[in-house]
């Protein structure tokens, strides 16, 4: 961590790995979230992609997923450089970057359905 | 040392209770599959007790690290987390309206189970209706 007493700037280094820290904090929590559900053992298999194994699900989670989420993360950079020279501490400069990136990919997100 | 210590009770806040909170919240408003009644409630108390963790957690942490920095007059860190405050504060307001938005009571819930409906083992007699069996 960088010295911050105010009349400092918060690092482009620190605020990009605070900010990496939130998506993998993000991912994590969902992932022990969602595997400590159980599911019914006599549910209908018959139809395509109905019962996927954790493993499975993971898989096609992240080949739909990583799309997004490299969008999400080339935001965040670019947010990232914008509030590092600004803010004068790092942690608040990731932090407010990937919720600045959320907003953004939501409104973008939102743009797109309008358009189409 | 003494400053990578409170870093790591800052990081432990930053990132443990949001983590706590979204692993808990899944689980809160998942519909498991629980064959029986018990499965339910420890399925219920689980959850219960990841939300707990986090929401204590969410205070104590702050404070303890704001007490901790002025004790060992650590200014970096002292600034960080007086301002944590301002998040704990934000995590309580959010928890709160997750909260009036559920239909039941977010902490102390238990979800629906598979196990078999209690029985009726009382007869209630209704007058015109019907007798009870001895009496």
């Amino acid at each position: 961590m960088d010295d911050v007493d105010g009349s400092h700037r918060a690092s482009f280094r620190s605020s990009l790995l605070v900010a990496l820290g939130w998506y993998a904090t993000v991912i994590a929590a969902a992932l022990l979230g969602t595997s400590g559900i159980p599911t019914a053992p006599d549910r209908d298999c018959s139809a395509m992609f109905s019962c996927l194994t954790a493993q499975e699900q993971l898989g096609l989670l992240a080949l739909v997923g990583a799309p997004f989420l490299a969008g999400l993360l080339v935001i965040t950079l670019a947010l990232t450089g914008l509030l590092a020279r600004r803010l004068p501490s790092s942690i608040l400069a990731g932090t407010l970057s990937v919720l600045g990136s959320l907003a953004v990919a939501a409104v973008a997100g939102a743009a797109w359905q309008a358009a189409r | 040392m003494k400053r990578l210590g409170l870093g790591l009770l800052f990081l432990g806040w930053l990132y443990g209770v949001p983590f706590l909170l979204i692993a808990g919240l899944i689980r809160r408003t998942s519909s498991p599959y629980l064959a029986t009644h018990a499965a339910a409630r420890s399925f219920g108390a689980t959850t219960d007790t990841i939300l707990v963790t986090a929401l204590v957690l969410n205070l104590a942490l702050p404070a303890a690290g704001l007490l901790l920095a002025r004790l060992v007059r650590d200014r970096f860190w002292a600034y960080h987390f007086g301002w944590s405050l301002l998040g704990t504060a934000l995590i309580f307001v959010a928890v709160g309206m997750a909260g009036n938005a559920a239909t039941a009571p977010l902490i102390g819930w238990t979800p629906a189970d598979q196990g078999p409906a209690p029985q009726v083992d009382q007869c209630i007699p209704i007058s015109g209706g019907r007798g009870c069996p001895g009496g």
